[in-house]
């Protein structure tokens, strides 16, 4: 009787196999370890997969190159074709057989948000393509890529360019949908993290399980953001750019990239600071689905000066290489902020950063506070940017209405015709095309508006102030400033009060 | 006739014995039933239709023209190597029908399981889609759930135009006459199309597209353009007017719209738009800065509902049994005269050459096949060998089109109309002409094969 005829002789070889198993699994970590040192292979074991796709990725091995290949073909095909409801799946096939390659995850969310999005006439539809682009991204890129700059700088950019920027004719809806995605999680815009760190009723645990579980979000980083750069209004898109790069800056190991998000913070808080205040009207126009022009509109947050700067300070600090160049748009981001304060009767504030611009830059402003700012009214009287206009004609607007209030007429009247005049000269300068996409409210429209806020009893006006206004301009004992806003601009009341959505309040 | 359905009826007890009928059922319910649940879509309930349509109905084509192919191929080879068919051609049956039976008995089993999957399909994206809002079920009904027929745009014959420029410019320029005739003549043409192609900026384009007016009453229809700039991969939109309907309707639909270009834009437009003629009057008003180029070819197509969804559906059925039915002779041709492997080897190398015809159609596009200038993408001179590369890729291509020449899943996914001459052509094309020509080898190989000498000696 031989060996391998004994009773015993499978016992014994099972004992083997299952040794010989546990030494090539031991020979084959330093296997992987020695090639990782030694350069010879880029791929990362693959951390919280789905057991299927783990198993796909190493049962594949090489071929999933040539499998991913023949979807990107497929893909590219079907794009020319104009078939795009297979391109959410191939992206996923595609981005799930190279999880590690960053590029074919930032190519494909940019070919969803960016080139298939602009296919469709439908404004509407297009937002759906820029979701799937920024869930690839968010839910799926970042899983597997936790610690890779690109992907949160790419995820901060579809907010900050995709949906913030006005490139897209289709931007006002992007930041509507988004704001009405938001809107509930929040209180007037902003995360009250009491609750949210600390959830007690049933409704709070369901907020905080959308913005961890939907948004993959976290409530203590947003606080960390509000509190680094903020405070921000969450229903706009900067708000969620900033949190990205920030959540970038903090996770990702790439330390050459870093640059990228930290240009994407400082690049978004200017947005904030130039229209990150929000006045939302939540009613959709009757009869035009998707039309959201007179849904809400942006007024400047003047109150993220300070963080600005700091963050500004600190990125310089911290990137030695980049000193020049952030100083740059640090300068160019302080002699603005001069600027907006002042026009918005912030006189003090606007003092005040002027001294620090002179001392911090003192090549940077070589006239008095007063002609740097005439000086640079001329010079943005040529501007076509929509959001700097306007919040700029806002300014002068309320410096009107005060000047009113406080019986100077003339000027109150002077700096209501300038308003007038630089926003025709604006609608001079753009032609039809660009009308429905950058238009202004009309002047009646901003003064409208400008008293809802300036007569509110508790953030408006002081008393004396607000009656001498009321008077001068000759309203009825009876005027409701939002119901007479909402009157101007078609709104229903009985559909929804129109309700300036609190971002950071003005001191 | 009672031979052939004796080895029709043998043939679907072998497929039973064969435990293919078993298998086939599990793939086919994990297609049709799970597929759904793992695929990911746009969001929209259009998008969704659309990939649930593809996907399961592509993968239940996949499922059986696989198990065909390996039933056809080891039903026949396998009787062969295993003796079993020495008993069956004893009897006084002709083999042409057994050969035949073979292929009607796999064409049943393939037309039950077509029939059932292709039901579960449609029973599932009905259900789907009834738990829809109203407003997304319309839009279904309007874009997917619909046999949409196309109607293309009436150009002018442009010929007698560019013939006489021809000769004007002879005449202005006699040196032109030292050219190749033909050559100058083909370049006039092309500029006179172009002057129907381009829309410059700031100028209006008009397009009348003649409509069955019988079919769309009251019915929405659906404007599909699709356009290009000057510049390559270009992803900017371009803002145009689009003015549809008769010049003095008061009900002329006008639509600004920022369009994008290189890909089809398909919208809605309403119903009884068309003029008293049956025309439906397109008008472009190009208001961005760039010239739009709208081809003659398919820059802009109507689409209309001409009928209903299930026998669109049933028609886009047949077609697949069309193609199920032709995989089903090139396995029995080949397992005439060829081992079960090596059968199943020749029948899906066929089946990949047949799949390559987009490298075929490379090779007659860029004019050879070696290297090509990277600048146009073309060879500058084509070789001899390159010659007899684009004839024989011609050859090849215009054999292959005949049966690839149908997209039966593309056009329901899309609601576009599978019309009864399409199943008519599929159906000629694909089983009589490519089917009868293999199935002629392959009875042809069939009486040739010593069916003793193929005896399986282990």
């Amino acid at each position: 009787m031989n060996f391998f005829t004994r009773p015993y002789a499978r016992y014994v070889l099972i004992c083997l196999l299952v040794m010989a198993f546990i030494c090539a699994g031991k020979m084959q970590e330093d296997m992987n370890r020695e090639r990782h040192e030694m350069g010879l292979t880029r791929l990362q074991p693959l951390e919280n997969a789905p057991p299927i796709l783990a198993f796909t990725t190493v049962a594949l091995g090489g071929f999933r190159g040539l499998i991913s290949n023949m979807l990107w073909i497929r893909a590219n095909q079907l794009q020319e074709d104009g078939k795009y409801f297979e391109m959410v799946q191939l992206a996923d096939w595609i981005t799930k057989l190279q999880p590690h390659f960053v590029s074919v995850w930032v190519n494909q969310a940019w070919n969803l948000s960016y080139n298939i999005s602009v296919k469709f006439p439908d404004h509407a539809d297009r937002w759906l393509w820029v979701q799937r682009g920024i869930e690839l991204l968010r839910d799926y890129g970042l899983q597997y890529n936790p610690q890779e700059t690109l992907i949160y700088r790419e995820l901060a950019w579809h907010f900050q360019h995709k949906m913030g920027a006005n490139l897209d004719d289709a931007n006002m809806l992007y930041k509507a949908e988004w704001a009405e995605i938001w809107d509930p999680l929040l209180e007037d815009g902003v995360p009250n993290y009491a609750l949210l760190l600390d959830p007690q009723s049933p409704e709070d645990h369901s907020k905080v399980k959308a913005i961890r579980e939907t948004f993959k979000m976290d409530p203590l980083v947003m606080q960390q953001v509000d509190e680094e750069y903020g405070p921000f209004e969450w229903r706009l898109p900067e708000a969620h750019a900033i949190y990205w790069a920030y959540l970038g800056l903090k996770v990702s190991v790439r330390e050459k990239d870093m640059i990228q998000l930290r240009r994407a913070i400082f690049q978004s808080m200017q947005l904030a600071f130039m229209r990150g205040r929000m006045i939302e009207f939540p009613i959709a126009v009757p009869g035009e689905p998707g039309n959201f022009s007179k849904a809400f509109e942006y007024g400047p947050n003047l109150d993220i000066v300070k963080t600005t700067n700091r963050a500004y300070e600190e990125m310089k600090a911290e990137e030695e290489k980049y000193f020049e160049n952030i100083g740059t748009a640090h300068k160019n981001f302080l002699r603005t902020s001069i600027y907006f304060l002042y026009t918005h009767n912030r006189i003090v504030e606007a003092q005040k950063w002027y001294d620090y611009v002179r001392e911090t830059y003192p090549d940077s402003i070589t006239t008095s506070l007063e002609e740097y700012v005439f000086a640079r009214v001329e010079e943005e009287f040529g501007s076509t940017s929509q959001d700097r206009l306007k919040a700029m004609l806002m300014g002068f607007l309320e410096r009107a209405f005060i000047d009113l209030a406080m019986g100077r007429e003339q000027k109150a009247m002077g700096g209501e015709m300038l308003a007038r005049k630089m926003r025709q000269r604006y609608y001079d300068q753009i032609s039809d095309s660009q009308i429905v996409r950058i238009k202004l409210p009309t002047t009646d429209e901003m003064k409208a508006e400008l008293l809802v806020r300036l007569l509110d009893p508790e953030e408006g006006l002081n008393e004396l102030l607000a009656n001498q206004l009321r008077t001068r301009l000759q309203l009825p004992e009876d005027y409701d400033p939002k119901k007479a806003y909402a009157e101007l601009i078609g709104v229903s009341l009985e559909e929804g009060m129109p309700t300036e959505l609190d971002g950071p309040q003005v001191p | 006739m009672q031979g052939l359905s004796a080895i029709v009826w043998l043939t679907l007890k072998a497929a039973v014995r064969y435990r293919i009928v078993v298998v086939l059922t599990g793939l086919l319910l994990i297609s049709v039933v799970v597929l759904p649940l793992m695929i990911k879509h746009d969001g929209s309930a259009q998008g969704f239709t659309q990939i649930l349509l593809t996907y399961t109905l592509s993968t239940v084509t996949f499922l059986l023209g696989f198990a065909t192919l390996w039933l056809a191929c080891g039903s026949l080879a396998h009787e062969i190597q295993e003796s079993q068919m020495q008993l069956l051609s004893v009897k006084p049956i002709p083999r042409w029908r057994i050969w035949l039976g073979k292929w009607f008995g796999i064409i049943l089993i393939n037309a039950f399981f077509l029939a059932v999957s292709s039901a579960a399909v449609y029973g599932i994206t009905k259900w789907r889609a009834g738990k829809l809002s109203s407003e997304q079920q319309q839009l279904l009904k309007n874009e997917i759930f619909v046999a949409r027929g196309s109607a293309m745009p009436s150009y002018p014959n442009t010929d007698d135009f560019a013939e006489k420029l021809f000769k004007e410019r002879l005449e202005e320029n006699p040196s032109l006459g030292q050219l190749d005739p033909a050559e100058v003549r083909r370049q006039i043409s092309k500029q006179v199309n172009a002057m129907q192609e381009i829309v410059r900026p700031g100028y209006v384009r008009r397009w009348t597209i003649p409509i069955p007016s019988e079919y769309i009453k009251d019915q929405p229809m659906f404007l599909r353009v699709k356009f290009f700039t000057s510049r390559p991969y270009d992803t900017s939109t371009y803002d145009v007017l689009w003015e549809l309907g008769p010049v003095q309707s008061p009900q002329r639909m006008r639509r600004q719209m920022d369009i994008s270009p290189e890909a089809p834009i398909e919208f809605e437009i309403p119903p009884n738009l068309l003029d008293s003629e049956g025309n439906l009057i397109v008008e472009l008003t190009n208001g961005s800065q760039t010239p739009l180029f709208f081809s003659l070819q398919d820059g802009m197509e109507a689409l209309y509902g001409q009928g209903g969804f299930a026998w669109n559906y049933v028609r886009g059925m047949v077609v697949i049994l069309c193609w199920i039915a032709f995989i089903a002779v090139i396995g029995l041709a080949a397992s005439s005269f060829l081992s079960f492997p090596v059968a199943a080897f020749v029948s899906i190398s066929l089946l990949i050459i047949g799949f390559s015809g987009g490298t075929l159609s490379q090779v007659i596009e860029q004019g050879g096949i070696s290297g090509v200038n990277h600048e146009t993408g073309m060879k500058d001179q084509s070789s001899s060998l390159d010659q007899v590369a684009i004839t024989a890729s011609k050859a090849f291509l215009s054999v292959i089109n005949l049966v690839k020449d149908f997209s039966p899943i593309s056009f329901l996914s899309t609601g576009r109309s599978v019309t009864p001459g399409m199943v008519a052509q599929a159906f000629v094309q694909i089983v009589m002409v490519m089917g009868g020509l293999f199935a002629a080898f392959g009875i042809w190989a069939f009486y040739k094969v010593e069916l003793a000498a193929a005896q399986n000696n282990q």
